[in-house]
């Protein structure tokens, strides 16, 4: 690798490491961003069903919906959890972003042969 | 390029510390103040497109029916409010300067942003509704929508906002500040 000691690269990405692993923080705050509920936290808020919300809510099925691995339940590895979602959403934040500059990257160099 | 990567990561990071708000719902800041700055607007919309893309397609966070009104607030509104206020306010670009003016941009811009969600979400149910006025999608009015948005991001959001973005900005100036003209190298290289 190039990456120098010094690079900075190397040290944000440090602090983005840091960030990672103190993310189970942010499971200490309950209940969901204001506007961001599921119809059926809806149902309950109103005493009605929001019919339009819910046709919409099949149209897509995350595979870790709420930064949650299916089944890690526990005090010990829903957090654990938390944690490895955040890895895994900081290395495809990375991948697709490496992709998109390529891609760029790639289309300027076409310009300006 | 390897900035872009970074700043979508640290977006996607930060947005995972939920904050308690007043009423029982939660909040994050949003990162995209700094990156506004740092990267420049443009740069910055690309970073945060990339951080709500995988939020709603992997973690359903977001959603992918909201992913364009996503977008325009938080990856298009409030970079460019957040990098036009720290230019307007910079100074000339003392420690201190510098600081406010990004301490400044963290907090109108996701003031801002919490605004324009408000107004949305606010303006949805008089568009979609059923024949007897049931709302369809979000339900809450403009009188309930806009100060649930903008009162917790008032106290809570916005001076957090405020807090990490001059932080960040106050360590960038003092071990990075190559890093702090970014922005302007971007622009010349993409000027025909």
């Amino acid at each position: 690798m190039a990456v120098k000691k010094s690079s900075p690269l190397l040290r944000l990405s440090a602090g983005l490491l840091a960030l990672i692993v103190l993310s189970p923080l942010g499971l200490l705050a309950q209940g969901s961003a204001w506007g961001e509920w599921a119809s059926s936290e809806l149902k309950t808020l109103l005493g009605f069903e929001v019919e339009g919300m819910k046709s919409l809510e099949g149209l897509w099925n995350p595979r870790l919906s709420d930064y949650a691995i299916p089944g890690w339940e526990s005090h010990f590895s829903g957090p654990l959890g938390y944690l490895l979602c955040a890895a895994l959403g900081t290395a495809s934040c990375l991948l697709v972003a490496f992709l998109l500059g390529e891609a760029l990257n790639k289309r300027k160099r076409k310009k300006e042969p | 390029m390897p900035y872009l990567a970074l700043s979508a990561a640290f977006c996607f990071v930060i947005q995972m510390f939920n904050i308690p708000m007043p009423g029982g719902t939660t909040g994050h800041i949003t990162g995209g103040a700094l990156v506004g700055i740092v990267l420049g607007p443009w740069m910055a919309l690309l970073a945060l497109s990339i951080t709500l893309f995988i939020q709603a397609l992997l973690f359903g966070d977001g959603g992918i029916t909201t992913f364009g009104a996503n977008c325009f607030n938080m990856a298009f509104a409030m970079p460019l409010c957040a990098f036009a206020i720290f230019r307007l306010f910079r100074g000339k670009g003392t420690r201190r300067g510098l600081m406010m003016a990004s301490a400044l941009a963290g907090y109108l811009s996701i003031v801002g942003a919490a605004l324009l969600v408000g107004l949305e979400l606010g303006l949805q149910p008089l568009l979609e509704h059923t024949e007897d006025g049931t709302p369809l999608y979000a339900p809450y009015s403009w009188r309930v929508a806009i100060p649930a948005m903008l009162l917790p991001h008032l106290l809570l959001a916005g001076p957090l906002e405020a807090l990490i973005t001059a932080s960040v900005v106050a360590y960038l100036y003092r071990a990075e500040p190559t890093l702090l003209k970014i922005h302007e190298h971007v622009n010349q290289e993409g000027s025909p």
